[in-house]
């Protein structure tokens, strides 16, 4: 480093120092970062991949017959199967890069650069969840084109033609529009839970593994919840299940269906709860993890 | 006339406790535009500390950090961006390329070009690699593009926090002629270091911290003055010894393991060699005593070094 190489270059002070940060900036920031993780393509290719295994073994003969006599029965299976897939793959790759996103920044100390440069700790946070939630929309949107496309196809290998989808009762698309909504709300709420992980534990490993394990405790829960209730016949038991999160979950698609034909998959609240109960509990989940994360980012000392 | 002096950074009163601990206490500092300001203190003397609530990191328990003469905590997002830092051990993406690096961060800035990032990359050195990934580089590497984040939009003050922790000498000497160009070029540079002889080359003015308090703000020069004494190896130590003692600036001159420690007449060492030698006693070497930190530290808190 000699002494004239910096003065030479020449640092256009002008052009270096006027404040250019914007909120868009700092979301292309994160988009790079995202980006240049080479285990969230790793992912994204394993799921394509796990896509074409389940496809091939959905096609068997039975389903001909099913789809001659009851398009319906074969569109809402269809439905069942591809949202359950969709909400436990997209949950765990939305988990496990959120808590990537936002924990490394406190494991590699990269936060105390960023917010020393004057980046405002909810701008940051705000950049993060917008580009994760942008990454599950993009997602579904990937997923819904490719479904739609593999169930066309299906239709039309076993049929010869797609009559039996145009003969399907309204309530069919109703449910699949439930479902979309559904998956969204899911969509929010894993890169919610994924962030507020990073932020409470302050390090990588705590908001991977946090992030990783809170839903199967909670459907673990659930099952324990229920198994308590007939071991001691105490009703109390139900109640507990009946705020958990991922059983919930679970049951928020049958709910909102005006025909409940949906099959929850795992556990489910012990008493039977409504689309209200549902909906107000998941709201309640998110915005303890968003106010949580907002909170303790804004009140604790960075010393990381 | 004297030239206006602008305050680029200043200490409030500035306290932090963590529980019964009182880390950083009353502390009072002004650096002013232009000044290379040393921040001198032990391990765990609450340099990092001082550092964090000075970069909004930390919160402080009592008093006030002022940036440009506004309050950091107010006004961070308008006074930040003019602060280039580093703290502590450098922190990176290490998944990322160099270069990735920068625009991570130049995107946050906004307004960084990738010519400006050619820039600074020629600068600390990593021109031929800025493609490589950051986990790849060696710690005098990483410590360069630390300093190259900081230098991404030309920032008028420069927090340092011992910058030269880790690296070899030539690392060392390279980061001091990088600050002493800065400084030349008008930016305000606060450097911290718990080793004098790292950066009283550079400094202009120099506060030592012990403890989380305010031990001495002087000049570099006054520091050192105050302890300049110089190490001679003779063949007749005690002999000498004895001639140095009977001259009045010669009351403090001692035996340190068959070494003479003695004070120069004018506090130059040619005048010693000259004394000495004019009375048979050629010296076969002599150096300067580099008093250490920790004796600085005893002297100036009025404890018995030795
Ligand atoms: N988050 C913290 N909680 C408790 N004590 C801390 C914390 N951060 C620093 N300290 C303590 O404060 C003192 C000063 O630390 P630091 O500012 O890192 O010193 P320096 O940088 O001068 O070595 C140390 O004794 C350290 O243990
Ligand atoms: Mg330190």
């Amino acid at each position: 480093m000699t002494a004239t190489s910096i003065s030479e270059r020449g640092l256009s002070p002008a052009q270096a120092r006027s404040p250019r940060a914007s909120f868009a900036g700092a979301v292309g920031s994160e988009l790079l970062k995202l980006r240049k993780q080479r285990l969230n393509w790793v992912m994204i290719a394993l799921a394509v991949l796990l896509f074409g295994v389940m496809a091939l073994g959905l096609g068997t003969s039975d389903q001909r017959q099913l789809l001659a006599k009851s398009p319906h029965t074969f569109f809402n299976n269809f439905l069942d199967i591809w949202t359950t897939t969709f909400q436990i793959g997209s949950g765990i790759v939305l988990l496990l890069v959120s808590a990537r996103l936002m924990g490394m920044e406190y494991s590699a100390g990269t936060l105390r650069i960023l917010l020393a440069r004057g980046q405002g700790r909810l701008q940051l946070l705000a950049a993060k969840l917008l580009v994760l939630i942008s990454l599950g929309l993009l997602l579904l949107a990937g997923y819904v084109i490719l479904v739609g496309a593999y169930t066309a196809g299906t239709v039309i290998v076993l049929h010869g033609n797609l009559d039996p989808l145009r003969s399907l009762p309204p309530v069919a698309w109703q449910n699949l529009g439930l479902a979309a909504l559904v998956q969204v709300v899911s969509i929010v709420c894993a890169v919610l839970l994924g962030t507020a992980a990073a932020v409470v534990g302050r390090s990588l490993a705590f908001a991977v593994g946090v992030a990783m394990s809170f839903y199967p405790a909670d459907n673990f829960g659930a099952l324990v919840l229920i198994l308590l209730r007939s071991a001691t016949h105490q009703s109390f038991w139900t109640k507990p299940s009946d705020v958990l999160l991922g059983a919930n979950f679970n049951v928020l698609l049958q709910t909102l269906e005006p025909d409940h034909s949906s099959r929850p998959a795992f556990a489910v609240p012990v008493d039977h709860v409504d689309a209200t109960h549902a909906l107000v509990v998941i709201a309640a989940w998110a915005m303890l993890f968003l106010g949580g994360s907002i909170v303790l980012l804004l009140r604790r000392d960075v010393n990381q | 006339m004297q030239a206006m002096k602008e305050s680029i950074l200043s200490t409030h009163a500035l306290s932090k406790r963590y529980g019964q601990r009182t880390v950083v206490d009353q502390l009072e500092l002004q650096v002013d535009r232009g000044e290379v300001f040393g921040f001198l203190g032990p391990n765990g003397a609450g340099k990092t500390t001082t550092i964090r609530m000075a970069l909004g990191l930390v919160e402080p328990t009592a008093g006030s950090v002022e940036l440009f003469g506004s309050d950091v905590r107010t006004h961070g997002a308008q006074v930040l961006p003019r602060v280039g830092a580093l703290v502590e051990s450098p922190a990176l993406y290490g998944y990322m390329s160099g270069r990735d690096n920068l625009r991570a961060v130049g995107r946050v800035l906004g307004g960084i070009s990738e010519s400006r990032m050619d820039e600074v990359l020629e600068v600390i050195h990593l021109r031929g690699r800025d493609g490589d990934r950051v986990n790849t580089y060696s710690l005098g590497m990483k410590q360069r593009l630390g300093l190259g984040l900081a230098m991404l939009n030309d920032p008028d003050l420069y927090i340092l926090d011992e910058p030269a922790n880790g690296l070899d000498p030539a690392g060392i000497a390279e980061i001091r002629d990088l600050l002493r160009e800065l400084a030349a070029q008008g930016r305000t540079v606060f450097i911290s270091s718990h080793v004098l002889s790292e950066i009283q080359q550079i400094c202009d003015r120099v506060a030592i911290i012990q403890e989380g308090r305010l031990v001495t703000l002087s000049t570099v020069a006054q520091l050192t003055e105050s302890g300049g004494e110089f190490i001679v190896i003779v063949e007749r130590p005690e002999a000498a010894l004895a001639l140095v003692r009977t001259q009045p600036w010669g009351q403090k001159a001692r035996l340190e393991d068959l070494q003479l420690v003695v004070p120069s007449p004018s506090g130059r060492g040619r005048d010693l060699v000259q004394f000495l030698a004019g009375h048979g006693h050629w010296p076969d070497v002599i150096r300067e005593r580099q008093q250490s930190l920790e004796e600085i530290f005893l002297d100036l808190t009025g404890r018995e070094a030795r």
